[in-house]
């Protein structure tokens, strides 16, 4: 097993930090940041979705899983973006060593 | 229970206290039986708070809070870690059902840091919110609040810095690559001010003034905590902000 960290600011300032354990996939996801998310406990749902998930895909998948999770838990994420999350995923993955 | 206003004067307690009691408070607005609560406090001992999505050991220097005696504790809300000097420092919550307050969460931030704005202004200080969360002084962040929303409650809670001790501050919070890549542009000592240094007025003047403009417009009493609130904080202190559990939760 790998681990991988990204850390990035949004626009406003506010930072989403990824750290990924990686193996033949996604094997599990930690966000961490000072951004808002309401209700504070989705960002459990929102690990679990994007763990388990292959390595190779594209940030639009990873936005997407974010996206359901919002969704189905009726979250709103303020301070940062499903996008941003992506990307900071797919950043944690490049930089597994 | 009709849209009275309980305004709860200056307290001082510890960090697991303090966010005990916003969550009691919360619970019992929850279920019908505490007022929509204004209060003001301070921390004993000093303490660092940090947001729910933080890292405590990636934010807090845990030994240097340690051997000075500073407690470390983590809010039910999101945001960054804030430093909260006993000397230099007014803390607030405004905790109240949701229906009480725009929906936007964007707006909302703007009403009750408005109330902060106000009062900043009757001491003479030129302040405005800056979204999403902050309230400067000429352009430099004198206020940080953070909001949550649970069970239709609305809690908003903040810090309003009377003084600023950069030196003790950045010797409890870890300041990562990402902002001192900021710094590089700007120094800290450019982008915060507090109180103090923009004008001559006493802790008990600003208490005063921002006290007087959260209440402006609303009814109000001044009344205790109730025995619910306080047995109910009692349990959340001990069990919930004092366990590592809780703090190191990430």
């Amino acid at each position: 097993m790998a681990t991988g960290e990204f850390s990035l600011k949004a626009k406003n300032g506010k930072l989403v930090r990824v750290k990924a354990v990686i193996g033949r996939t996604v094997e599990s996801v930690q966000i961490t940041g000072d951004f808002f998310l309401h209700p504070e406990e989705s960002i459990i749902a929102i690990e679990s979705a994007l763990s388990g998930q292959p390595l190779n895909e594209t940030e639009s998948f990873f936005e997407e899983k974010v996206s359901s999770v919002l969704s189905d838990s009726n979250a709103i994420l303020h301070g940062i973006s499903a996008h941003d999350i992506a990307l900071a995923l797919k950043g944690a993955i490049a930089n597994a060593r | 229970m009709p849209d009275e206003w309980r305004l709860i004067e200056l307290e001082i307690h510890s960090a697991s206290e303090n966010m005990a009691l916003d969550e009691a408070c919360l619970d019992e607005i929850a279920s019908g039986n505490s007022p929509p609560t204004i209060r003001f406090y301070r921390w004993k001992p000093s303490a660092v708070s940090i947001g729910y999505f933080q890292s405590i050991e990636s934010e807090v220097n845990l030994d240097e809070c340690a051997k000075n005696g500073i407690d470390v504790v983590r809010r039910q809300t999101g945001g960054g870690a804030v430093f909260h000097d006993y000397e230099n420092e007014i803390t607030y919550s405004i905790i109240a059902p949701e229906k009480m307050f725009p929906k936007g969460i964007t707006e909302s931030y703007r009403e009750i840091c408005g109330f902060i704005v106000s009062g900043l202004e009757i001491l003479g200080l030129h302040a405005e919110f800056k979204p999403i969360n902050d309230v400067l002084v000429n352009g430099k962040k004198v206020s940080g609040n953070a909001q949550t929303r649970r069970k239709g409650v609305l809690l908003q809670h903040g810090t309003i810095l009377y003084g600023l001790d950069l030196d003790r501050m950045f010797s409890v919070l870890r300041v990562g690559s990402e902002k001192i890549s900021d710094k590089a542009i700007q120094s800290v000592r450019d982008r915060v001010t507090s109180i103090r240094d923009e004008c001559n007025s006493s802790y008990g003047e600003c208490l005063s003034a921002i006290e007087s403009s959260f209440i402006e417009g609303k009814t109000h009493y001044f009344s205790p905590w109730t025995s619910a609130e306080l047995l109910r904080a009692k349990e959340l202190a001990e069990k919930k902000y004092s366990a590592r559990e809780w703090n190191y939760l990430r």
